[in-house]
């Protein structure tokens, strides 16, 4: 193993760190308090699970830990003895680095190439890098680790398990001691998951590992304690005897997810109205579908959408709900299956087609996939109307902009989108006005029959989720179906005809009905992947 | 018959060092991202003012230093209109190509025809052919390789050096890095701008030595057009290369074949034009190009980030 | 409506930031070779746009530029580079003087609407070799239509060489345009014709194209976000053919004009760089039609003007080539200045707004 590490420059010291974070409290500019006398430890050789739900604090602390934040209060001790960090460059130094869910690997050079990059060299090998060597003895370290792997192929061809795997060994190779996983397995299937896992415990005995996640059915695989984050706050803590006799599940899960109350009395829909959805209008029929790196993540889901009813699909992100929206909306072919709309076969139509047919798409990814952010607020209303409304398709094509125009004001009144004039570049609006207005356009589109909506109300206050809550019931009962993917499950309860929960890129329940009566214990567990 | 394919092996070697040369320095400026399509200007320019320094000075080796001063300039210029300002890297390309244009045609005149000239300036001084001494007594290699002007045997030198550079040290692999994915090179630690900044010096300084050739050796006088789109056929000739510094220099030394074959055969051409033109001649490597791009397009990879905007974000 | 005004005046503010650098640099040059600068100016000015003829003059010769920068117009605003400008008016060129003389037999005004029909359709058709590899390889049509640039204009020179060659001079150059396709002039001692008229008729329609319908505000989406393009029922397919179809077409009108209006022949160098001037010409008139044209307008004059000073005072020519090159810079480098004032204003309010 490579021992000229960059990172620890006291070999003195006991290579083994013993880490510990003490009354760790991080307030933001804007006031919000994500972190609030967190006390984290590490010890070496352990794997310590850090559990929450998104937003309970955990990227926070890591960030802290890497040297990417720094805490308002608190304070690291480094084998006991106080540390700062002013940059993660500090963190490095330390032997401290972060697994990203995003890897920092170059995906077309090899991986030897890759490692190389960041291999501290001595001016002689700089000028004349025999690779060879570098790549034997690469090899040799990642044999001992569990991982066979040819070190010149390009990381390009290489599956995100076997990439993740490489940035580990990277990592370890230069002499990290402390690793960080972020949400490590959610680019992976679970077979690659649990090749993950067989690394770990492998890689235990050279370094300190904490496992970022809130997916409870990894935490029985590797993890010797946990500690729990909700709200900022540590609300449990298990220690190694705990684990040794064992942890229920469905206990983590209440931990995380709390007992939060649904304020039934907000529930607006079941006004006892029919609730009889009869008419199927989106029909996706066994539908296979694989993700950006050649996995199959969508593995075979049958879903039936009626007429004016709002379906929900639960989940924690990354189970392939991003993948399924886009099958059926076009920009994503299918391996298997297929999807009827309005009893016509899309499943090989173009998403302009899809679009033109009423098909519509409320992204949770707004500036990318929603505005063009140099064009005008009108403009960007009119662009997605001209295109999709039949009337205006029918025309020479000759814009009558003072109807355009006057439809936009009344828009924005509607909605209540704070501009002073809608010929001002839409990058001038704040984030929460930004989602009224992709909401807005979709539903005041004549020609729309089904929705799909990912993290509807995201960023928006309570007043105006109330509004557009109204409005998409409003819009139910002119007939408009739904499909509202979110992870505020509190929305989805509130709004949802029925709800599905996605699980690894299968549904693994339906509530057909009183969703609002939903067990939410036995909710989570679906949603951890606990019952299936 | 023996001493003609002489000649001719020889001729293409002079023909394909200047080209050689601006195609190292294209070569490396391209793999660090950047796609800097005036190396036809700096083509140019570096010839004329080649021509300039070298009739005043009567000496071709001032002549390839201005040539090299001028290209590292206009690279370097490039590098900031593009890196610093942020304009689009084609663009940028264009109009210097065009300010090149421009300014080589007044800038000619202005230096010569002011005066009132009866006759074209032309130069006396170029550069000698030097024979090594042992070397250039070998039978068929030593006449074609060892009976050049010095340039020629720097190039010799050059070429493995680039070759090395590249795929030996680690700085090639920071370069190439920075060309395939210049944002997660940044975040590893590996300064995109210093590199990019390096890639344009140096190469730089090959395409301006490149053309700095056609005025010290291969030509005694300057006429407007003598670069003639060499320099596209360079970028025509990198794609085909792979961007590979061996195969590219090979796609130079076919075409220089070509190019060769058709100065010696000019008139034979004039007399069977119509049976294979030489505009046709001219044509083919953007023809090849074409074909390539066409037929294998799919295969044919650039540096993942050739020609796309970088911004470090802070 | 009061910020549509404020908007509209900072799209002109380039123009006019970069036509004052410009002709502060037109005095510099004027100054080094040994000029007054000021009244070295004044005659520039007067030899370009002074009296009616001059006037006219410069008004033909932006008719190629104009022409061509509006044809640019549209790929570029949908974010696809037409770098083949050049190569495309060298193949209409030769189309539209192949069509003349071989028609040259059928009575005026046939051979001249095949003619200048032809040309406009060979533009467009060469155009849309980068568009189709592009649509259907996914080929970047920057390294397509560059490579057919040399491609067509060595065919040309072939051309006019070979079977297409005046066999009476014997030059590089076609035969002269038979009178029956010649476009013929509007007033007897100017050299307008008809075709040039045709600007004021373009300038209004590409004008409307882009801000009145759909296939407009279509283009200007997919420019700024090609991802959400698609999100928003774009097909951006149809827009990367007709797009490059309009910009061959008006480049084979512009060369048209040329062929069959001024020059009367197919001779090497019909197009002065036409093509790649165009390119930075269309971000000098700020993207806009009105913009564009002044710009060549002005530039045309500034060329002609530039060529007539250096006649008259003995400066070598060349000139107005080498300012025309430093032209598109000149106005990259205001344009971006002004987006980066504008951008930090933006942040502002919208910090403000919150």
């Amino acid at each position: 193993m490579n021992t000229n590490s960059i990172f620890s420059p006291d070999m003195s010291v006991s290579s083994l760190l013993f880490i510990e974070m003490r009354d760790i409290t991080k307030i933001y500019p804007n006031g919000v308090y994500a972190l609030v006398d967190v006390n984290f430890d590490l010890k070496p050789c352990e794997v310590h699970c850090l559990l929450g739900e998104n937003g309970a604090g955990k990227s926070t602390l890591m960030k802290i830990l890497a040297g990417v934040l720094k805490p308002t209060k608190g304070e690291i001790l480094i084998n006991g003895v106080p540390a700062e960090f002013d940059s993660p460059l500090d963190a490095q130094k330390y032997g401290i680095g972060m697994v990203h869910q995003l890897f920092n690997l170059i995906d077309d050079v090899s991986v030897i190439d890759n490692v190389l990059l960041l291999t501290p060299l001595s001016k002689r090998e700089k000028l004349w890098l025999i690779k060879d060597k570098f790549a034997l003895d690469f090899r040799k370290f990642a044999e001992e680790m569990g991982l066979p792997i040819d070190p010149f192929i390009k990381v390009r061809f290489l599956p995100a398990g076997l990439k993740q795997r490489v940035e580990i060994l990277r990592l370890l190779y230069l002499g990290t001691k402390v690793l960080i996983f972020d949400e490590p397995t959610s680019m992976l299937t679970p077979l690659e998951s649990k090749e993950l896992f067989k690394f770990i415990r492998n890689v235990k005995s050279q370094s300190s590992i904490v496992w970022v996640t809130h997916r409870l059915n990894e935490v029985n695989e590797i993890c010797d304690r946990i500690t729990i984050l909700r709200g900022g706050k540590v609300v449990k803590y298990y220690t190694e005897e705990d684990i040794r006799n064992g942890v229920e599940l469905a206990e983590l899960a209440y931990y995380m997810v709390g007992d939060a109350v649904v304020s039934y009395s907000d529930k607006i829909k079941g006004d006892a109205l029919q609730n009889t959805f009869d008419k199927p209008i989106l029909k996706i029929d066994n539908v296979v579908v694989k993700d950006d790196y050649n996995n199959i993540k969508v593995k075979g889901i049958n879903l039936t959408l009626y007429k004016g009813e709002i379906l929900g699909i639960a989940g924690v992100s990354g189970n392939g709900q991003k993948e399924l929206v886009e099958a059926i909306l076009g920009c994503r072919s299918l391996e298997k299956g297929s999807i009827i709309f309005n009893g016509i076969d899309i499943t090989l139509k173009s998403i302009s087609e899809r679009l033109k047919m009423g098909l519509a798409y409320i992204p949770a990814d707004r500036l990318e996939r929603g505005v063009a952010d140099g064009i005008s607020i009108a403009e960007n209303i009119y662009a997605y109307w001209v295109n999709t409304i039949n009337r205006f398709n029918n025309s020479i094509g000759i814009l009558n902009k003072k109807c355009l125009y006057d439809k936009v004001i009344n828009l924005i009144k509607e909605y209540n989108i704070k501009t002073i004039d809608p010929s001002l570049p839409v990058r001038i609006l704040s984030g929460g006005n930004l989602q009224k207005l992709l909401i807005a356009r979709v539903l005041q589109n004549p020609c729309v029959k089904v929705v799909i909506a990912e993290e509807l109300t995201a960023g928006l206050d309570i007043k105006t989720m109330q509004f557009i809550h109204r409005k998409i019931i409003e819009s139910c009962k002119q007939g408009i179906s739904f499909i509202l993917i979110s992870s505020e499950l509190d929305e989805l309860l509130k709004l949802s005809d029925r709800l599905a929960v996605i699980y690894d890129g299968k549904i693994t329940k339906i509530y057909n009905n009183n969703v609002d009566n939903i067990d939410l214990m036995e909710l989570s567990e679906y949603m951890m992947g606990i019952k299936y | 018959m023996i001493n003609f394919i002489h000649d001719f092996l020889r001729a293409v070697i002079r023909v394909s060092v200047p080209l050689g040369y601006a195609g190292l320095g294209e070569l490396l400026v391209e793999k660090s991202g950047l796609l800097n399509i005036s190396i036809e200007g700096t083509l140019w320019l570096s010839a004329l003012f080649a021509f300039i320094v070298n009739y005043y000075y009567e000496n071709p080796y001032y002549g390839i230093l201005i040539g090299m001063f001028i290209g590292i300039i206009y690279y370097l210029l490039f590098g900031f209109l593009s890196m610093y300002v942020g304009l689009n890297q084609v663009l940028v390309g264009v109009a210097l190509n065009l300010f090149a244009y421009g300014s080589t045609f007044y800038i000619y005149r202005f230096v010569f025809e002011w005066r009132e000239r009866v006759s074209i300036p032309s130069i006396r001084s170029l550069m000698n052919d030097i024979k090594i001494p042992f070397l250039s007594e070998m039978p068929l290699l030593g006449y074609i390789f060892f009976n050049q002007p010095l340039i020629v045997y720097i190039f010799y030198i050059v070429v493995p050096i680039i070759f090395i550079l590249l795929n030996k040290t680690i700085y090639g692999l920071y370069i190439t890095s920075i060309g395939e994915n210049p944002e997660v090179s940044d975040k590893i630690g590996i300064s995109v701008f210093k590199y990019r900044l390096i890639c344009l010096f140096i190469g730089g300084a090959f395409v301006g030595l490149g053309g700095s050739i056609f005025t010290t050796y291969l030509s005694n006088i300057y006429l407007d057009h003598m670069i003639a789109g060499r320099g596209f056929i360079v970028i025509a000739l990198l794609i085909l290369g792979s961007w590979s510094p061996l195969k590219t220099i090979g796609a130079i030394i076919l075409y220089s074949f070509v190019e060769a074959f058709q100065y010696r055969f000019q008139t034979l051409f004039a007399s069977i034009m119509v049976f294979l033109p030489y505009q046709f001649v001219l044509m083919l490597p953007y023809l090849t190009t074409v074909t390539v791009l066409i037929v294998i397009g799919r295969r044919i990879k650039p540096p993942s980030w050739l020609g796309k905007q970088y911004i470090r974000v802070k | 409506m009061r910020s549509e005004a404020i908007v509209k005046f900072i799209k002109i503010l380039p123009i006019i930031f970069g036509f004052s650098l410009l002709l502060l640099l037109i005095m510099v040059l004027f100054l080094l070779s040994g000029l007054n600068p000021i009244t070295s100016c004044q005659l520039l000015f007067y030899y370009g746009f002074g009296t009616t003829t001059y006037l006219s003059e410069a008004f033909l010769r932006s008719i190629p530029i104009l022409f061509i920068s509006l044809g640019l117009m549209f790929p570029f605003m949908a974010g696809i580079w037409n770098i083949g400008a050049e190569g495309q008016f060298y193949v209409a060129a030769i189309v539209s003087a192949a069509i003349a003389i071989y028609s040259a037999w059928m009575p005026f005004p046939i051979p001249l609407i095949l003619s200048i029909i032809g040309g406009c359709l060979g533009g467009a058709v060469y155009a849309l070799i980068p568009a189709y590899l592009r649509v259907t390889r996914n080929v970047n049509e920057i390294f397509t239509s560059l490579m057919l640039n040399y491609i067509a204009i060595y065919s040309v020179s072939y051309l006019i060489l070979g079977p297409l060659r005046n066999p009476t001079t014997n030059f590089a150059e076609t035969p002269p345009i038979p009178g029956s396709a010649i476009i013929p002039r509007i007033f007897p001692n100017l050299r307008l014709n008809f075709l040039s008229i045709l600007a004021f008729i373009l300038i209004p329609i590409t004008l409307i194209i882009i801000n009145n319908t759909s296939f407009g505000l279509s283009l200007k989406f997919m420019g700024q976000n090609p991802i959400a393009a698609e999100f928003i029922a774009i097909d951006k397919k149809r827009i990367i053919i007709t797009t490059m179809f309009i910009s061959g077409f008006l480049t084979g009108l512009a060369a048209a004009h040329e062929v069959l209006g001024v020059v009367h022949a197919v001779r090497q160098g019909i197009s002065s760089n036409y093509g790649y001037i165009s390119i930075g010409i269309v971000y000098f008139g700020g993207m806009n039609p009105i913009g564009i044209f002044l710009i060549s307008l002005l530039a045309a004059g500034i060329i002609n003007g530039t060529r007539l000073v250096s006649f008259f005072t003995g400066i070598p020519i060349g000139l107005s080539d080498m300012l025309f090159g430093a032209l598109p810079l000149l106005i990259f480098i205001s344009n971006k200045a002004v987006e980066k004032i504008l951008n930090s204003i933006l942040i502002h309010r919208k910090r403000w707004m919150e």
